[in-house]
């Protein structure tokens, strides 16, 4: 039975993954091809409707049999490896795949000269955006509550943790991995959450201060849509948040003797978390897709002019180094979510702040114990 | 305010961003007491160097056109604005060297007249 539900899950983990990638094509800005700008009246082209078939006809035909092979081979708690090799391979074939279907639309723009047929803009809104981000404040004001809480319930209950604090599982929920218990590492958990609420914190700034990119064919909507975008993702990643939260919670609870979960009840709770971070993520990429591209808008007309072209700035059409330009994140041009500007020292910084950030966190029970 | 700016123009982008806040405030898109995006934020969202829009901000300020304030940064001034001698000198050749160059085009009179008052005509109808 458990072997069943693992692989199972493990379908659901090569299925979400592939998905994602295979409708990619459609979840970014209307026009952008690949990360190749095109105006937008050459969407219905039939050789770039082919080459988005393509894409996906290849990457399903290599994936989905890699996906269910290593699904049927990895089960619980033996080999992460080969799982780890199975994700990798399948990110890197749809990257492989990405990058050759990027080429074919930049040689048909060039054929094509599709941007020489038109003036390229750039338009910005004048009016700052009164959107108060008192709910995001109040909710990571929670967030902190509940890590303070915890904190404060493993100093209280000291004297019922066992001797060695568990902080790594199997999906039974049986440590596989502990430290001795002290009266510092009986933070573990706490600290755990305080990393997990600092990331989030990191992600939903990054959000707030991302580029706005306007559309020439109706700035005033896509000014809209770029709100709603952007105040969606807030949202999912504030979701995430309490879940992650709330399940290192009960395990804290668990391990302090609170509560007492059954290894069946473990298995359950991991995989419901789970399912549920990769649904409130895919939804919210598949409702809203990249700068807020799939929410319902009112029928584009043809303007004279394009979106500047920016192909340039996009290296490989998924590193964007643009030395003029001192945002520091914007939205990711294939893919879900934001990216930084690697040309700015600033985002370089914080970038190199998050690498150590989770580094420490990795490092977590060795500094603890 | 919507401002648009093209980056293969001739017209150099402080100098574009700075007509277009100069027109918004001529026909009342801009509105006397608005404040202007930061610098910061008006480069960032153009994608272009804080320089350039630090440039125009300085022109619209030498000019009169807005006034800096530390805690709300640009602010649209109240009209009419107060032009120096040197502007209405500037302002007085500008408009010479327009007509004449129209004039060396061939236009007729009544034609440049047309034109001129449709130019107005159009920035009243804005309003």
């Amino acid at each position: 039975m458990n072997n069943m539900s693992n692989i199972l899950l493990n379908l659901v983990i090569f299925g979400f993954l592939i998905g994602i990638e295979v409708i990619m094509p459609k979840l970014t800005r209307k026009d952008i091809v690949f990360s190749i700008r095109v105006p937008i009246e050459v969407l219905d082209d039939k050789r770039i409707k082919e080459i988005i078939d393509n894409y996906r006809k290849k990457l399903l035909r290599v994936t989905v049999p890699i996906a269910l092979v290593i699904s049927l081979m990895v089960n619980g708690d033996t080999r992460p490896g080969v799982y780890v090799i199975g994700v990798f391979s399948v990110i890197g074939l749809s990257i492989f795949y990405f990058l050759e279907s990027r080429k074919e639309i930049k040689e048909l723009k060039e054929n094509e000269q599709w941007t020489f047929k038109k003036r390229q803009v750039t338009i910005v809104e004048t009016k700052k955006d009164e959107g108060s981000n008192f709910l995001t404040t109040l909710a990571f004001i929670v967030g902190g509550l509940i890590v303070l809480g915890n904190a404060i319930y493993v100093k209280i209950n000291y004297l019922q943790f066992p001797s060695e604090i568990p902080f790594h599982w199997n999906m039974q929920g049986a440590g596989t991995q502990s430290i001795p218990k002290t009266p510092l590492s009986i933070f573990l958990m706490p600290g755990i959450q305080l990393f997990i609420l600092l990331i989030m914190v990191f992600t939903c700034k990054s959000i707030a201060l991302s580029k706005v990119q306007l559309d020439v064919e109706d700035p005033k909507q896509s000014k809209i849509r770029n709100n709603i975008f952007k105040r969606r993702w807030t949202a999912a990643v504030i979701s995430m948040m309490f879940l992650l939260l709330s399940l290192f919670s009960l395990y804290n609870f668990d391990t302090g003797g609170t509560i007492n979960i059954s290894p069946e009840s473990y298995n359950f709770i991991n995989i419901l978390m789970l399912v549920l971070i990769f649904l409130i993520a895919g939804i919210t990429a598949f409702t809203t897709g990249q700068g807020g591209s799939r929410l319902k808008n009112k029928t584009i007309e043809v303007v004279e002019e394009m979106n500047r072209d920016d192909d340039q700035f996009w290296k490989f059409g998924m590193i964007y180094y643009n030395k003029n330009d001192p945002s520091i994140f914007i939205e990711k041009r294939f893919g879900i979510g934001f990216t930084i500007n690697f040309a700015n020292p600033i985002a370089i910084v914080l970038l190199v702040g998050l690498l150590a950030l989770i580094g420490i966190f990795a490092l977590l029970p060795k500094i603890l114990s | 305010m919507l401002i648009k700016l093209d980056f293969e123009s001739e017209i150099p982008i402080y100098q574009q961003l700075k007509d277009q806040i100069v027109m918004g405030i001529a026909v009342d898109d801009l509105e006397p007491g608005e404040s202007l995006p930061s610098v910061r934020e008006l480069a960032s969202d153009l994608g272009v160097n804080l320089h350039t829009i630090r440039k125009s901000y300085n022109q619209l300020k030498t000019e009169g056109f807005v006034h800096v304030n530390r805690r709300k940064g640009a602010i649209v001034a109240n009209l009419p604005i107060a032009l120096d001698d040197d502007q209405k000198q500037l302002l007085d050749n500008g408009l010479n060297t327009f007509i004449a160059t129209l004039i060396c085009s061939g236009k007729s009179h009544e034609e440049i007249r047309l034109k001129i008052d449709s130019i107005l005509d159009r920035m009243i109808e804005r309003k």
